[in-house]
């Protein structure tokens, strides 16, 4: 029995390159500053921790913001990222001294809250063309790292 | 008719005599013909033997000058203090007695409270008015770079941005081609990306050597 004859390579690349376009736009956006005081105010009281905490991994806590939309296809994704601590959290570790830091339990508590806090919204349109209600996946909430 | 004529002759010679030059061998001036032109006045008088003519007076240029300093600064930028060394290495061209121009490019490493590495690289032009030799007050513009290095991995976050200084200098010693001086400066502007306001005050030593053939002293 014969086997169907295969696509060729190029004409697959130009149809997947062919679909991406089709499903962006030039609406979508993406930010990725660093330079922002809730990054810059996370670090600074991440090297606080490292300085207080014994043996504190400082590669655990997540200081980064990111900011994405895009549009397509039926489809409209908001991403946004943000520092693990907040800028209130994080002038409060710098204020607090070593000894309040470890011992109301600010270490362990920032360790386990450490991941950026991260909202995916995303919202499909039907078929008239009407919005649905978005699906929002966070990152879970977590308690006050400080005081 | 002969007392007339002997009369006559007495008249002759009355008016004769009276016309006659004092020295008889001296010809009768003559008098001035009004139809030609006045005379040529007397050429200058030379100058003495014992005076050479004056030069042209010289031109002066700007007096150069090569400059390094370095001391201490301050930084402030999105609400986090930081300090450290400062240092930089200038041209300046004092134009006038009381006018200079400098161009500088400085760097400034420091660190935050907290130990984060805090890197700066600015390029400066100003202009200081000198009310007195040894006293300079100046206003100067600048491009800025700077760079906070993470503690939570190997990365630095960067951004560039603009300044705005005013600062004064004052020549502890100074001699004919060299000063030995100290400066207080205030720095402020505003980076790029977040719109933050970048501050902080500096302080420093340097020493400044001239460079070239003009000479301050023949500056107006």
């Amino acid at each position: 029995m014969r086997r169907p004859p295969k696509a060729p390579a190029g004409v697959v690349l130009a149809l997947g390159v062919a679909a991406l376009l089709a499903c962006s736009s030039n609406g979508d956006k993406d930010d990725d500053n660093q330079f922002r005081e809730d990054v810059l105010q996370c670090e600074e009281a991440v090297a606080r921790l490292q300085r207080c905490c014994p043996s504190f991994d400082v590669g655990a806590i997540e200081c980064r913001y990111h900011y994405s939309y895009s549009t397509g296809c039926g489809t409209t994704t908001r991403t946004r990222s943000l520092p693990a601590f907040d800028t209130s959290e994080s002038k409060c570790v710098q204020n607090t001294s070593c000894s309040g830091i470890v011992s109301s339990g600010v270490c362990e508590r920032a360790l386990d809250g450490g991941v950026a806090r991260t909202t995916i919204e995303q919202t499909d349109t039907d078929e008239a063309g009407t919005p649905t209600a978005p699906m929002i996946t966070a990152t879970p909430p977590r308690g006050v790292i400080c005081p | 008719m002969k007392r007339m004529f002997l009369g006559g002759l007495a008249a002759c010679g009355f008016v004769l005599g009276t016309a006659a030059p004092a020295n008889a061998d001296e010809p009768a001036p003559l008098e001035p013909d009004p139809s030609e032109a006045a005379p040529a006045p007397a050429p200058m008088p030379s100058p003495p033997p014992d005076e050479a003519p004056r030069p042209p007076p010289k031109k002066v240029g700007p007096a150069v000058a090569i400059f390094a300093e370095g001391g201490y600064a301050a930084r402030t930028i999105e609400a986090l203090p930081s300090s450290g060394g400062s240092g930089g290495l200038g041209i300046d061209l004092q134009l006038t007695r009381g006018v200079s121009t400098w161009v500088e490019p400085t760097v400034f490493l420091g660190s935050t409270e907290n130990g984060l590495r805090v890197r700066s690289a600015t390029m400066g032009v100003g202009l200081d008015l000198l009310p007195h030799e040894r006293v300079r007050l100046g206003l100067g513009v600048h491009t800025f770079w700077l760079g906070v290095q993470r503690v939570t991995h190997n990365h630095t976050i960067p951004t560039w941005g603009g300044l705005a200084s005013a600062g004064a200098r004052f020549d502890v010693v100074q001699g004919d081609t060299f000063a030995l001086f100290v400066r207080a400066a205030i720095e402020a502007g505003m980076e790029i990306h977040d719109s933050a306001l970048l501050w902080g005050p500096t302080l420093s030593a340097g020493f400044a050597f001239d460079v070239g053939t003009a000479k301050r002293s023949e500056l107006k």
